[in-house]
């Protein structure tokens, strides 16, 4: 008997380390000490011996066990470590490319250009405010010392939807409606849409978007105002930018301006965006003319203000170089497409 | 506005080089938008002569061609020409080989079948004096006035175009222009008044009745005149500035408009009924025809010049034809008058007529001027024909008074930013003719000029100041506004928001027109009942205020499949909408967020996830999606969102017809829904508890139910059952035989969890159990054996 076991020892030594794997490795462990296993059956046969037999044998038979157990032990950590090695050795085929992949979004290029001057405008402390669209003649006309008959009005061929109602044709009746609500000082931009009653073509569209700064306090100046453009300005179109203005007329503010910014292209040499000039015409802007405040209920003696407008398709066109305004409003995935952030 | 530099150097001496006149000008706040040199410059001095044309004869070798002898510059040359207009003996102007014309044309030697042609014949379009010539210039063959004819208009001069804004009424003539221009280069300027013989008995009888829309009248008679052509220096400068030369009186009128910038105007006095003028406003239904031969029929608001019997000119706007000036007419009557602003505009805008004349006294017109204007032109007349001037006649209502304007220095200062003297601002307003009436100590007294309608206030002389000191010399001041909290706090903007998530996930972002039709009405399918419609549109396409986005949309989907060859696309748009409400005369408008989805693998549930993303990405919980049918949805899959029981928007798959009329590739699914809803959503606190640390458990629950209950009802009710319920989550769904043709089961996986300990299996179960009959109870559901 005991003969019997070296020989299973022997056995399951040859075996064990014959095993190429660890499911081979567990059916040797099974055949040797499983509940049913070689060693198993071995003490079965024990009730036959003495007593001092059974122990010498029993003893034998445990030293048997613990030296096979040994050897799964170690035959498992080799098993062990020729897989870790064999995975660290084999990696994924092609990490270049991936299996699953997210659809991007696209943003409006008029959405950038708005998102893009709220932020800055945001970031010296002014809010966003909004306003109809369909908006009444007082706000869009009256308010902003635009009497019916004005030449002015020239300008701002208007849809009309009744009477007295009408497409707003700028972003300044917002101006009147923030300040007939609220008291001084004011610091406000107001991005928003707005229609005049042109033929579309390249460069005209019935529908455009604006976006409409105002502030008011008890002594704002000019060249606050200058200031303010330039700092928009050198955010907007680089750090060099610098700012010209020219005397222009709006109804709503005096003096009044035209506001170029150097060519972000050619720095002012020259070139196509600024058709060879150097500069942009960007905004319209000036000191909120007295008739406004007195329209809305302001103090015109205690308080002083200044406005600017752009048109956000015409930084949009500038800076994209995006040469049809109808663009715009055709959705072409095309264009949308290149508008990723 | 068209001005010529050698018209204005008449009145103001400057010596600028062009281009920084240009821009000086421009920086005053009068746009030169463009300028186009006439005549003979300095580099065509040496090459572009008045040459007679010594011998003309055909040319052997081609039918249409001529060959001349030209003698120019005390030289001979020999020119091919194909004008069949040159005669021998005439004068022309001719290029010298090595021209380089304004157009680029290099004029050189060559041969035209075998004869040589040296430099070239011009046209006056050569010289830039006209846009496109039909024949070659040819000045006659009396030497000396073609001499004269040459010398006048060969002369070099830049046409300026200058852009005007609409307050600078005083710009709108050669005169305000210089008047500019001499405070700019603080040169004085130099008008001569223009004087008239008076030899003529009288003065014209001129009866204002409406004293209000025609302050003032000033007129002359002129008799014993021949009506002619104008000299070529009148012809000129009128041409060059745009306006068609036709004799010597009409000429005359235009020649002042141009210079003064005021309109005068001249009738033929013999047929003036009665021989006087009657301002008045016109009688109802009067009519009148005008010189351009259109019949207007005139309103009571409106204003004549009348004889005795009938209207002979629509005042301030255009003469009728029945008081025109002939060839034949020998008397005028001259006018020259100041009406008033907006019922000149009122009638001209609604005749639909715009006059050089009605755009500037529409634009407020130098009330000081009439008599001078008046004065000028009779001036004009008389140095073109024989002819005897009557005394003047000037009615004059004192309703105008001198404007005086104080301006505090401190002012000046507090405006513009700037420290500025008060001396400083006097000189600037002296340099723009304004008088100083009183000098204080801080405090100036102006006096307006009358030809500045636009200035009246302390703000518009600041402005006149920041003018002459320069826009662009006042310093950049980097100012910050003050805090302004409760703006300031009022939190994010959910339309950047919704941007953000929804580009996010792959949507692109969309802009359309607020406008639709009839007849995209009718294709979406869309009541009529409460759209607002535009009482004036420009073109068919935009009649009415959308009160949708999801056609515009639809329409980028197709815009996308047909033209960009793209059948994937997702694109939102966020935007207003119009609706007229029940309560008459009022009116809706609503922002609303539209999202559209087409693909070949896209589908219902694509377009709900991506609402349920938005919602859930905003901070709802739960919303319920109730099916409700839409005219321009498929009748089956179409839905109305509720969110806190409201109604905020709907989804659903875009009615296959439309889908079919519009030639969609794949079905199209939309939701649109209220931004205002959204928004409050977004501004909804966010409540965050604890995490929970104990295991949760897993239950999936499997139900049969009526085909008609919908799954997201029942996994908010569970989700309302109870704190230890955590997350239901949709696992499946199915129809078929096995479980009846009126049922469907949905599959549902349950996570519980005690937030304070472990939750055992048997607790699960219990909470499990009481679930199920509650929703047996409820939605008639059955528990599906497994």
């Amino acid at each position: 008997m005991k003969g019997e076991l070296e020989r299973i020892l022997k056995e399951a030594k040859n075996d064990i380390s014959a095993s190429k794997d660890t499911k081979t490795l567990e059916e040797q462990r099974i055949k040797y000490l499983g509940k049913k296993g070689v060693l198993k059956s071995i003490l079965s046969k024990l009730g036959g011996l003495s007593e001092n037999e059974r122990k010498e044998i029993g003893k034998h038979a445990n030293e048997v066990k613990t030296q096979i157990e040994g050897f799964i032990q170690t035959a498992s950590d080799t098993l062990e470590a020729v897989a870790r090695e064999s995975r660290l050795k084999s990696g994924i085929a092609d990490l270049s490319v991936g299996t699953k992949t997210y659809p991007l979004g696209f943003y409006n290029p008029l959405t950038i250009v708005r998102d893009r001057m709220v932020a800055i405008f945001k970031s010296m402390g002014y809010s966003v405010e909004e306003g109809p669209e369909l908006e009444e003649e007082f706000y869009n006309f009256e308010a902003l010392n635009i009497p019916a008959q004005h030449p002015a009005r020239d300008d701002h061929d208007s849809f009309y939807v009744s009477e007295n109602e009408l497409l707003r044709t700028h972003t300044s009746p917002v101006q009147a409606r923030v300040m007939k609500k609220r008291q001084p000082p004011l610091a406000i931009v107001v991005p928003g849409r707005c229609f005049r009653r042109d033929a579309v073509d390249a460069t005209h569209s019935h529908t455009f978007h604006q976006m409409e700064g105002l502030v008011v306090d008890t002594d704002v100046t000019f060249a606050d105002l200058k200031g303010t453009l330039s700092l928009w300005a050198r955010m907007m179109f680089g750090e060099n930018t610098r700012i010209r203005l020219r005397p222009d007329f709006f109804p709503f503010t005096e003096p009044s301006a035209e506001l170029a910014v150097s060519c972000w292209v050619c720095g002012g040499k020259g070139c196509n965006v600024c058709k060879g000039t150097g500069w942009v015409e960007l905004a319209g802007c000036g000191m909120v003319d007295p008739e406004v405040f007195k329209a809305v209920g302001y103090d015109a003696d205690k308080y002083s203000g200044f406005a600017f407008g752009m048109g956000l398709e015409r930084i949009a066109m500038a800076l994209f170089g995006i040469n049809d305004i109808r663009e715009f409003y055709e959705n072409d995935l095309r264009l949308l497409e290149q508008f990723v952030k | 506005m068209l001005v010529t530099l050698n018209w204005l150097k008449e009145f103001v001496d400057f010596d600028l080089p062009l281009k920084e006149f240009c821009d000086k000008l421009t920086m005053m706040g009068l746009e030169v938008v463009s300028t186009k040199t006439v005549g003979i410059n300095e580099a065509l001095l040496s090459n572009v002569f008045f040459a007679k044309i010594t011998d003309v004869k055909k040319h052997p070798k081609a039918d249409k061609l001529f060959v001349c002898k030209v003698r120019a510059d005390k030289k001979n040359y020999q020119v091919i020409t194909n004008s069949p207009n040159v005669i021998k003996g005439c004068f022309i102007v001719f290029a010298t080989p090595g021209t380089t014309l304004y157009d680029g044309t290099e004029i050189g030697e060559r041969t035209i079948k075998d004869e040589v042609s040296q430099g070239m014949l011009l046209a006056r379009q050569h010289l830039n004096l006209e846009e496109k010539s039909s024949d070659i210039w040819i000045l006659g063959d009396d030497e000396k006035t073609a001499k004269e004819k040459f010398d006048v208009w060969a002369e070099f001069d830049v046409v300026i175009e200058l852009d005007l804004t609409a307050n600078r009424s005083d710009c709108l003539s050669v005169i305000g222009v210089a008047r500019e221009v001499s405070a700019m280069t603080d040169t004085d300027l130099i008008v001569v008044k223009p004087v008239v013989q008076e030899s003529l008995e009288g003065a014209p009888s001129i009866e204002i009745q409406d004293k209000n829309l025609c302050p003032r009248y000033a007129s002359r008679v002129v008799k014993g005149i021949t009506i002619t052509q104008s000299p070529e220096w009148i012809k000129r400068k009128l041409e060059l500035c745009g306006i068609r030369a036709i004799n010597n009186v009409v000429d005359a009128t235009n020649y002042v408009l141009l210079e003064y910038g005021h309109p005068t105007h001249a009738f033929d006095f013999a047929r003036l009924d009665g021989g006087k003028i009657i301002v008045r406003k016109a009688m109802q239904d009067e009519t009148i025809t005008t010189l351009d031969g259109v019949k207007y029929k005139l309103s009571d608001d409106m204003l004549v010049i009348a004889d005795e019997n009938k209207p002979v000119a629509l005042a301030g706007i255009m003469g009728g034809e029945n008081s025109e000036v002939l060839e034949s007419s020998t008397e005028l009557l001259l006018e020259s008058a100041y009406f008033e602003p907006t019922s000149i505009r009122k009638t001209a805008k609604s005749f639909g007529i715009r006059t050089e004349s009605s755009y500037r006294f529409e634009r407020t017109s130098d009330w000081g001027i009439p008599p001078i204007a008046l004065d000028r032109v009779a001036e004009i007349i008389m140095q073109t024909t024989d002819g005897k001037v009557s005394a003047l006649t000037d009615r004059y209502v004192n309703i105008f008074k001198d404007k005086i304007v104080n301006i505090k220095e401190a002012f000046v200062s507090s405006k513009l930013g700037i420290e500025l003297h008060l001396k400083d601002v006097e000189n600037y307003l002296k340099r723009l003719g304004f008088s100083i009436m009183v000098k204080r100590n801080d405090e100036l007294e102006v006096k307006i000029p009358t030809y500045r309608s636009d200035v009246y206030r302390s703000i518009d002389l600041v402005e006149e100041i920041a003018r002459i000191y320069g826009y662009n010399n006042i310093p950049l001041n980097y100012f910050r506004p003050k805090v302004d909290f409760e703006s300031l706090i009022r939190g994010a903007d959910i339309k950047e928001k919704i941007r953000e998530i929804l580009i996010g996930i792959g949507l692109s972002e969309a802009y359309n027109f607020s406008f639709t039709n009839e007849a995209g009405l009718e294709l979406f399918k869309i009541n009529d009942k409460n759209v607002i419609r535009l009482k004036n549109p420009l073109t068919r396409d935009a009649t009415i205020l959308r009160n949708h986005l999801f056609p515009g949309l639809v329409s980028s989907v197709q815009y996308n499949n047909k033209s960009s060859y793209r059948f994937d696309v997702r694109l939102f748009e966020l935007g207003n909408v119009f609706k007229k409400l029940s309560r008459k005369g009022m009116h809706s408008e609503t922002e609303h967020l539209c999202i559209a989805v087409s693909s070949a693998d896209t589908g219902y549930g694509d377009c709900l996830g991506i609402v349920e993303y938005v919602m859930k990405k905003l901070g709802a919980v739960s919303f319920e999606v109730r099916k409700e049918s839409q005219a321009f949805l498929h009748p089956q899959n179409s839905a109305t969102i509720v969110y806190d029981g409201k109604s905020i928007g709907i989804i659903g798959e875009l009615h296959p017809e439309i889908a079919e009329k519009t030639e969609m590739r794949y079905g199209v699914y939309i939701a649109e829904i209220e931004v205002a809803s959204l928004e409050k959503i977004l501004h909804n606190p966010v409540k965050i508890s604890k995490a929970a640390k104990f295991p949760p458990i897993l239950r999936d629950l499997s139900l049969v139910v009526g085909k008609e209950v919908q799954a997201r009802s029942i996994m908010n009710y569970i989700l309302s059952q109870g704190k230890w319920v955590k997350e239901v989550k949709f696992i499946d769904m199915f129809t078929g035989d096995k479980i009846g043709d009126d049922k469907k089961s949905i599959t549902f996986s349950i996570v519980f969890q005690n937030p304070e300990k472990t939750m055992t299996d048997e607790e699960a179960g219990g909470i499990m159990n009481g679930l199920v009959s509650k929703i047996e109870k409820e939605f008639g559901a059955k528990l599906r054996g497994v």
